[in-house]
């Protein structure tokens, strides 16, 4: 009788103990999980992100801040994006501009970082125009570069861009002058005081949006 | 003799629980911080050191301001006070910010993605430092220090 109920006593120890070490094995496998959906590679979202933003503020790739230089992201090597971001070097990278694939090593399926850009490329448009005292020229694009070549033979001794004097020359403008404009307004070149047969080229930056992605991994 | 027995059995009983639970409680301890617990504070403290690391080379790369001809710019970084319970250093070598810790687990390291005219980097700081990263320069190139608050004796 005695012995029974003193069994009784450590039964229901033994229960209690039980359900407290199912109660601790449930915390660390809770805690495990928690730890495994905590762990994440914080690394590769900054390769990511670190390899996007050199490329739209470099100067060896980009015009301005945000605006590509076509030929320069298109010419660019793996070697060249590591020493320009090297949080890159040693990992399994991919750059697409729009729909194009520029760089890849390795096949990247990780953190994908996107910037909206603009893409600029030079183009070159030259003209020759017949030009008379006071006769205006309205370039079609914007731009921060022209380039005037006269003719001989020419009498012209001002150019105007905008109202604003960029050439003179009494005894008449003859050969070649590059003019550099605000990129920021369409320019009027205005010629003055003779004639001249003059070539005109001006370098217009076309633009067109795309987007630069970047996806990283390991 | 049976009613001397039966006298004596709560206090054996309660013996025998008593001791029952030290040992299970003794066990338990053992257990969880001979294995499971020092696992888990090297798996938070590797994650910690990694983010500590990253946030601090992301705060010095966005402390190098666009090309200027004077530049002198002083930016807090918030580091972690401790990692793992314990202090430690970030330091950087050859571009790159190493977490220098006691513990063997908790390694990190960050090369920095920076302008090619910041021209040299270097400096640590300590957990417990206020850290700040110093950028001074002109055009021709600029100079990244890590270093404290206090080192900067009030010149901002």
């Amino acid at each position: 009788m005695t012995d029974r109920r003193g069994q009784a006593n450590l039964l229901s120890l033994a229960v209690a103990l039980t359900a407290l070490v199912s109660a601790t094995a449930l915390g660390l496998v809770i805690a495990d999980g928690a730890l495994a959906g905590a762990d994440r590679d914080p690394g590769e979202r900054r390769a990511a992100g670190a390899a996007a933003e050199r490329l739209v503020s470099a100067d060896a790739t980009t015009v301005r801040e945000n605006v590509l230089d076509r030929g320069a992201i298109e010419a660019l090597s793996l070697s060249d994006l590591d020493a320009l971001a090297p949080p890159v070097a040693n990992r399994s990278v991919r750059v697409r501009l729009g729909g194009e694939t520029l760089l890849e090593r390795g096949e990247p399926t990780g953190t994908t970082v996107e910037r909206v850009v603009l893409v600029a490329e030079r183009t070159t448009r030259s003209r020759s125009v017949a030009v008379g005292d006071g006769d205006g020229l309205t370039l079609p694009r914007r731009t921060d570069r022209v380039e005037l070549t006269f003719g001989p033979g020419s009498t012209v001794e001002t150019v105007r861009a905008n109202g604003r004097i960029v050439l003179h020359d009494p005894g008449g403008l003859v050969g070649q002058f590059v003019v550099e404009p605000s990129r920021y307004e369409t320019v009027t070149l205005d010629f003055e005081g003779g004639t001249a047969q003059v070539g005109v080229e001006s370098r217009p930056l076309r633009t067109e949006k795309a987007t630069l992605r970047v996806t990283v991994d390991g | 003799m049976i009613p001397d027995d039966r006298g004596v059995t709560p206090a054996v009983g309660k013996a025998l629980e008593v001791g029952i639970v030290v040992l299970f409680v003794g066990a338990m301890t053992t257990a969880l911080y001979g294995g499971a617990v020092p696992d888990y504070r090297d798996a938070v403290g590797a994650e910690v050191g990694d983010r500590a690391v990253v946030a601090a080379a992301e705060r010095v790369e966005n402390a190098v301001p666009p090309a200027a001809r004077d530049v002198r710019t002083v930016h807090g970084v918030d580091l972690p006070r401790s990692i793992r319970g314990e202090n430690y250093r970030i330091a950087v070598e050859n571009r790159t910010l190493v977490l220098d810790h006691p513990a063997a687990a908790v390694d990190a390291h960050a090369r920095l993605a920076l302008p090619e005219r910041a021209e040299s980097v270097d400096g640590a700081w300590r957990s417990s430092d206020d850290a700040v990263v110093v950028v001074t320069g002109d055009r021709g190139g600029l100079s990244v220090e890590l270093t404290a608050r206090e080192e900067l004796r009030g010149e901002r």
